[in-house]
């Protein structure tokens, strides 16, 4: 379970601060899959920064099941980060002189739960399961289509089985044919894996096929279905 | 792949970069090598002059130098302070005369010849007399009491003293023998147990000796107390030289036996006579210090720079490492890893061009200032080219010193040189990535995020 109540980030602007988040509430239960949809500008990113930990809120908690992130300590998020959080980006964000092995294995490392065979091989299922196969997990991502980037950054999202995963416009660097490839991908692993997907887009395509939406207007979320 | 790993490959991401960091920290750290090898050269020749000349002192009469000058000769008595001075830890003493042929059956195992007739001439004593037959004239043997017979680098000016038979006689002997220059037991078909007079006593020849040059071969030696005794100038000296325990005490010992003797004696060291060339030796010793210290700060400077630029440019990527889990340690260890290694690359490469430009570089050091010494060298080079009667007699401490050449200062690469290298290059290295660390420190996971 996701618990959102009263989160607030306010940025220094040229004349007044920006309120880039601006009270925002909501719930989303273990397995949901929803989607947060608003302009460019509108505070999206920053939403998804504050609920991944990776910032930090003026006001308003974040709970996680039943733990509040924002009073963790830096190494207690750094922990949290690795292991009940896992980000897919728009611009897909793998570790360039890695190849697509090493960046899921990576993650794994990080969370320091599995050892170096064990790590190796779950990343081996995991690029499996996500349909990068064969010589193309040793392939760093330069050599890498943008879909099968985006399925490298899934694969490693969802390597130490997180309770959350937050996809920053996971389909906006894609043709709409592999946009929806990846998208039918988050969505049977929301099914199968029980784990909780919140995609940011601002693709209404998208957003009309998850089970819950939100609109994000200058940094206010509400709920549209 | 840990975090090391990680670190090493980094360093090797772009080619070029990695090529350029690697030769332009090499090049700092090949300088700052050469440098310290420079530095250590230098620093040997100074602890090897100073050893070798630099804690003597030389005493002589007030005026009188060999058979030169004027003044009186100095006694046991005046000098026995010397020996109680806590920082003297030997002395040698001496009486020096020549003998003519009216003290001495002997002939000298050398000819006048025409520096000596020169000198004669000169000397004024044949002043005047236009009819003196130069031919008919007997040149003077020198003699010496000491208590050293074998040190002719001190009793005579030069050489090194190689018994060719007999035996040396103990420094504080009294008998009357004698130790006879192999040109006088040449000359007078003097063998070990032969005798001669000398001021109207009858002296055996206890061993003969050579010193490889021609000066020092026509002298005889005898103990000391033999000469003051036979030549009637009991308790006299004509000049003494005192070992000090350290290079350092050599000023402060030179100024208390100055002070002591007051105006009867000529106090000399020859720190005091080497102190050009000690101060050219200080000065590359100090430019090759300075160099070393702004290579190194040159090195640690590019480092630094190269790495703030790498964290710069990796921000997004420092931000994706901390978004999935990374630590502000284990980030900055990464960075750490690939600064040392490229550091140590650097290092290699600084090692290999210390060790061939370590020589040419103390050489051309060396060289400009042997421009600024070779002068004030030359000078004393002079002061001791002494005439025939002139160059011995007394005790001369810096014979050969100053003949030798300032450039003549090898430099060698030990393996503490490359071991310094490679352990200022991980220095260096660390030192850097900890001012880099700050600056990962304040880059926020949230910098994922940013869209580029």
């Amino acid at each position: 379970m996701l618990e959102v109540e009263g989160l607030t980030k306010t940025f220094p602007g040229g004349s007044q601060p920006v309120k880039a988040v601006d009270n925002v509430s909501l719930k989303v239960k273990d397995g949901q899959f929803v989607s947060i949809i608003g302009k460019s500008g509108s505070g999206k990113s920053t939403l998804l920064s504050l609920l991944g930990a990776l910032d930090k809120p003026d006001s308003g908690s974040v709970k996680v099941d039943g733990q509040d992130i924002s009073v963790l300590s830096q190494a207690d998020l750094a922990k949290y980060r690795s292991r009940k959080i896992g980000f897919v980006f728009q611009s897909y964000n793998l570790i360039p002189n890695l190849n697509a092995l090493e960046n899921v294995m990576l993650a794994m490392e990080l969370a320091k739960e599995l050892s170096k065979p064990e790590r190796k091989e779950r990343a081996r299922q995991l690029l499996n399961q996500v349909g990068v196969e064969g010589d193309r997990q040793q392939r760093k991502p330069g050599k890498l289509s943008g879909g099968e980037q985006q399925r490298v950054a899934i694969a490693r999202a969802i390597a130490n089985k997180p309770k959350l995963i937050l996809a920053d416009e996971p389909t906006g660097n894609l043709d709409s044919q592999t946009g929806k490839m990846i998208f039918d991908l988050l969505h049977n692993l929301a099914k199968s894996e029980n784990t909780t997907i919140l995609v940011v887009t601002h693709d209404l395509l998208i957003a009309g096929k998850t089970e819950s939406t939100f609109k994000l207007v200058d940094g206010k979320l509400t709920k549209e279905n | 792949m840990n975090v090391i790993n990680r670190g090493v490959r980094n360093a090797f991401r772009n080619s070029v970069r990695t090529l350029a960091i690697t030769v332009i920290i090499g090049l700092s750290l090949g300088l700052a090598l050469a440098m310290l090898v420079a530095h250590q050269a230098v620093g040997r020749k100074i602890d090897s002059v100073q050893a070798d000349v630099g804690n003597t002192i030389t005493i002589s009469p007030a005026g009188f130098r060999g058979f030169t000058g004027t003044g009186n000769p100095l006694t046991t008595a005046q000098l026995a302070f010397i020996n109680k001075l806590p920082q003297v830890t030997a002395t040698e003493e001496s009486l020096s005369d020549r003998l003519t042929s009216s003290d001495t059956n002997l002939k000298s195992g050398i000819s006048l010849g025409r520096l000596g007739r020169r000198f004669l001439s000169n000397s004024g004593s044949f002043s005047g007399n236009s009819n003196f037959n130069f031919a008919n004239f007997t040149p003077p043997i020198r003699v010496i009491g000491t208590t050293a017979p074998t040190d002719l680098a001190n009793t005579t000016g030069g050489g090194t003293f190689k018994l060719v038979s007999g035996t040396v006689f103990s420094s504080g002997s009294d008998a009357n023998v004698a130790l006879v220059g192999s040109s006088i037991a040449s000359k007078n078909n003097l063998k070990v147990g032969s005798t001669f007079t000398a001021y109207s006593s009858t002296i055996t020849v206890q061993g003969i000796f050579s010193s490889g040059n021609t000066f020092s071969n026509n002298i005889i030696i005898f103990p000391l107390a033999t000469e003051q005794r036979i030549s009637n100038s009991p308790n006299e000296l004509t000049g003494a030289i005192v070992y000090v325990s350290s290079a350092s005490d050599v000023n402060s010992v030179t100024s208390l036996i100055t002070k002591q003797l007051g105006s009867a004696a000529d106090v000399t060291n020859s720190a005091q006579q080497n102190q050009n060339y000690i101060s050219s030796l200080n000065g590359i010793q100090t430019v090759s210090l300075y160099s070393l210290i702004g290579a190194a700060i040159a090195a640690a400077i590019i480092i630094l720079l190269a790495m703030i630029m790498i964290v710069r440019e990796r921000r997004r990527e420092i931000g994706v490492l901390k978004a999935i889990g990374a630590t502000n340690l284990k980030v900055t260890t990464q960075f750490m890893v690939e600064a040392v290694t490229l550091t140590v690359l650097g290092g290699i490469v600084g090692v290999i061009i210390g060790v061939f430009a370590g020589s040419p570089i103390t050489n051309t050091l060396v060289s400009s200032a042997n421009s600024t010494s070779s002068s004030t060298i030359a000078g004393f080079g002079v002061r001791r080219r002494g005439g025939f009667f002139g160059g011995g007699g007394v005790i001369q401490r810096h014979g050969g010193f100053f003949s030798r050449n300032i450039s003549n200062i090898h430099a060698v690469v030990g393996w503490d040189v490359l071991i310094y290298g490679i352990i200022a290059a991980v220095l260096i290295a660390i030192i850097a990535s900890f001012a880099v660390s700050f600056i990962i420190s304040k880059i926020r996971p949230a910098e994922v995020m940013r869209v580029e």
